[in-house]
């Protein structure tokens, strides 16, 4: 024990390493944050999201990211090698599992309203962090190559395509030219692996040193209030949460694996003629939606929704000011919450049911 | 408490609510989908008890020639048990037809006449993009003015198909399926130089022919009325012991040893319905076999011929899928 | 216990929960056990991922070396053989070198793999010395295969070998 010391104090006398996790590990959490679950969403986010680094950093060892070897090591990774299925079935339904998760962590801060001042810029982060999550989702879609990700990512790249003036240009920006091939393969694969890890480590990193810059937001129930000066150390007394949450993940994760082998179509056809597209199921409300526009409405609908969504989640910690944070005084913003969760399940249940 | 209670059932809700959605898309039956069941034995018998809880697929077969009639319905079922694959396939066909090139004496002299029924599946080798999404039509080669030059193989040197033909003469009652693959046509004046038997160490049918191709070599030791002559069983041809309009079968049947003869089938006809099992092992090990991995879904074609062969066939016009339960 | 406790809070902060701070030792102790079981399941997965095949012994399987007419029995032969094999998730052709000779005037042949049991390059056959010759590190071996001198820990590698229809298999 005492040579253990001696050396941390050696290495922190040089690096600062140790006090720095010490505070980091010590720092207070208030009662009313540790006692509710709810608060929990993020760290299990941020645990998924590990998950699918290791799995994915797994996967790139086999993957071939050409037009050519991309479906035949796909397949080769699912149904040859040992554990193949367990890793990219993690990797599969992890996926999803991090875009419901994020959205629940957005829902949670929503109406609580801690986006307000002087969170705004977490907020924002967040906001660009579901932009890159689903970012991360559209890159990776494509990868094995088979019929559903190609048609999907041709739907995908063509529907940027109809924005107006620049739709064009951004097509083939995606596309890597003209047509969906060998280029569009590389670049969605060097973004999905490369630029998106990169620029979202950053974000996680401004994320949570805005969290601990700011401290939890004061509560707003009595009985959270009535817990509000006392507090918890981060570690162990708030991270086993996450580490309880982060077990029972990969625990669903690799049961899913294991029951529902994640799905490989047949290999890309770009020839096909009977195929019909379908994105993966969190873009499934906006495919629908777009079906209800007819015409050059639809190169309108395909720019204005996406825009008008992210351009009102980034608004609205400049637009609801006002210091009510309960939501159920708010009948406003909360009504508006509940009336885009009916419509997305409403339409994503449309789609599911054609 | 109770507020703490409330959000955490939500969110264990919303958690499995992931794992009830992707449990509730499998059961519904895909089209075009024949699944293959699990059982503990996969026997080759067509009146197993666990045909009845393996999903039927109906196909209704198309004539691969524009203008010829339509086929019978084919339906198809599949179990596996880890280590053999068995189909079980059924249509209807209102005659039994197994005397292909069989000769007939009319006291005189032998005049050679009759084909067969078959049921032919057609296997990619391989992961194969054109067949996933065309089915067998990627790899019929019917584009010439002439029906008598269409050919079926493939148009790559990387592409093989295994393919495989259930003959009712020729191959049925040895307990065998024709055992094939097809690659490139080699010699493009013959429409067969695509199709390669799997190797074989020996066995496989034989004319039953004599050099001068005028009238059969051997009689079968079971007698005149003999439908089918198997390797053993071959006696030297005596005209005098033929009746006015005997039929000599015309060929000698052996199931073959090696590649070739890897399938094993029971085939029946009775009231105007072939039912037909075809057992395989989930992989040979052979090269010019297609290898099963439960689990993973493969692509496949499947047609039938009454008492025909060449361009006379009836075909599954969409892809069909094997799928896993 | 207490010197383990973390540092008071300011007053005006606040104070650490007493409850919280007494469960400290077993929060502890399960969070180490439960990452050393998450870390232990995630590592072994990923370690045997990574080992996929790669100690999978290959299987061997019977190659067309040559025509014994194109096979001279009075020399050591090179000849060059190429096989469809897997290449991982490939289809591929491979190709390689091997030495035949015979020492009963061509009724049977000795096949020897030339790769040098050293560091794997390919040896060559020196007929004015009559032994074979590894050029990395200056390996010998007798016609035979026997190491004669370098650092070659093992003789060449002998084929199974078998002539069928005038031709000559080796299993490799």
């Amino acid at each position: 024990m005492a040579k253990v010391s001696k050396f941390t104090k050696w290495l922190d006398e040089r690096t600062g390493i140790h006090s720095s996790i010490k505070e980091f590990i010590q720092y207070p959490v208030p009662l009313y944050v540790a006692k509710n679950w709810l608060y929990a969403l993020g760290g299990l986010t941020i645990i998924a999201g590990l998950l699918q680094g290791i799995t994915g950093l797994l996967l790139t060892f086999y993957y071939d990211p050409s037009s050519e070897g991309a479906y035949n090591s796909v397949d080769y990774i699912s149904y040859q090698l040992p554990l193949g299925w367990l890793v990219r079935g993690i990797h599969h339904y992890g996926a999803s599992a991090i875009i419901i998760l994020v959205v629940l962590h957005m829902l949670r801060t929503y109406f609580f309203s801690t986006y307000k001042r002087p969170r705004e810029i977490n907020w924002l982060t967040g906001v660009l962090m579901l932009f890159i999550t689903l970012f991360f989702g559209f890159t990776g879609y494509l990868l094995p190559w088979d019929q559903k990700g190609y048609w999907a990512t041709k739907v995908g790249t063509e529907i940027a395509g109809s924005v107006p003036l620049i739709g064009d240009w951004v097509m083939r920006f995606m596309r890597g030219g003209e047509i969906l091939g060998q280029a569009t393969l590389t670049r969605f694969y060097s973004t999905h692996i490369l630029i998106l890890p990169a620029v979202i480590g950053v974000l996680v990193a401004i994320h949570i040193y805005q969290l601990r810059f700011h401290g939890m937001a004061s509560p707003i129930t009595q009985k959270a209030k009535s817990m509000s000066k006392r507090y918890v150390p981060f570690f162990p007394n708030w991270v086993i949460k996450d580490v309880v949450l982060g077990l029972g993940l990969l625990a669903l994760l690799t049961y899913l694996s294991w029951a529902y082998r994640a799905p490989l179509e047949f290999p890309a056809d770009p020839t096909s003629s009977n195929y019909v597209p379908r994105p993966d199921w969190y873009f499934l409300f906006y495919f629908q939606i777009l079906k209800y526009f007819p015409g050059t409405w639809e190169a309108v609908a395909t720019a204005l929704i996406p825009l008008f969504i992210f351009g009102s989640l980034i608004l609205l910690p400049f637009v609801d000011k006002s210091d009510e944070r309960r939501p159920w005084r708010k009948p406003v913003t909360s009504g508006v919450a509940i009336f885009y969760i009916i419509i997305v399940i409403t339409f994503t249940l449309l789609a599911l049911s054609e | 408490m109770k507020k703490r209670l409330i959000a955490s059932i939500i969110f264990v809700t919303l958690f499995f609510l992931l794992a009830a959605c992707s449990s509730t898309t499998p059961p519904k039956a895909e089209p075009n989908t024949l699944t293959v069941v699990n059982v503990d034995d996969a026997a080759l018998n067509a009146s197993a008890d666990f045909w009845t809880n393996a999903p039927k697929l109906e196909v209704s077969s198309q004539a691969a020639k524009e203008g010829n009639s339509a086929g019978p319905i084919i339906t198809l079922q599949a179990v596996h048990d880890g280590n053999n694959i068995v189909f079980r396939a059924e249509w209807a066909d209102a005659t039994k037809s197994v005397l292909k090139n069989s000769w007939t004496w009319d006291g005189s002299e032998f005049s050679k006449s009759g084909n067969e029924d078959r049921i032919m599946f057609l296997w990619p080798i391989g992961n194969n993009v054109e067949f996933s999404s065309q089915g067998c039509g990627a790899a019929c080669h019917n584009t010439s003015e002439n029906s008598d030059e269409w050919w079926m193989g493939s148009s790559s040197e990387d592409v093989r198909y295994d393919a495989w033909q259930w003959k009712a003469a020729r191959t049925n009652s040895a307990g065998y399926v024709d055992d094939k693959w097809w690659g490139t046509q080699e010699d493009p004046t013959d429409v067969e130089s695509a199709h390669h038997g799997d190797a074989k160490d020996s066995g496989g049918y034989a004319d039953n022919r004599n050099e001068d191709k005028t009238g059969p070599l051997f009689l079968s030791s079971k007698g005149t009325d003999a439908l089918f002559i198997y390797s053993g069983e071959e006696v030297e041809l005596d005209t005098a012991a033929l009746d006015i309009g005997a039929i000599i079968p015309g060929y000698v049947l052996s199931k073959p040893v090696g590649s070739r003869g890897d399938i094993e089938t029971v085939g029946t006809w009775s009231d105007g319905k072939w039912v037909v099992v075809i057992r395989r092992p989930l992989n040979t090990g052979h090269d010019d076999d297609v290898v099963y991995i439960p689990s993973k879904p493969i692509p496949f074609g499947v047609s039938v011929v009454d008492n025909g062969g060449g361009v006379d066939h009836t075909i599954s016009s969409e892809v069909l899928t094997l799928d896993w339960k | 216990m207490s010197e383990n406790n973390p540092p008071p809070l300011d007053p005006s902060i606040g104070k650490w929960d007493k409850k919280g701070l007494s469960r400290r030792k077993f929060l502890e102790t399960s969070f180490w056990g439960l990452s050393g079981i998450v870390t232990l399941s995630v590592g072994a997965t990923g370690v045997r991922f990574l080992s996929g095949k790669a100690l999978e012994t290959p299987t061997e399987q019977w190659v067309e070396i040559g025509q014994l007419s194109d096979l001279d029995p009075s020399k050591v032969n090179r000849v060059n053989y190429s096989l469809s094999a897997k290449d991982a998730w490939r289809d591929i052709q491979t190709s390689g070198a091997l030495f035949a000779f015979s020492n009963n005037g061509g009724d049977s042949y000795t096949v020897l793999d030339a790769t040098c049991t050293h560091l794997g390059c390919v040896v060559q056959w020196n007929e004015t010395d009559n032994r074979f010759v590894c050029p990395c590190h200056s390996g010998f071996f007798t016609r035979e295969g026997e190491v004669i001198s370098g650092p070659p820990p093992k003789p060449l590698r002998g084929l199974q070998t078998k002539i069928e229809n005038d031709t000559l298999w080796a299993k490799i």
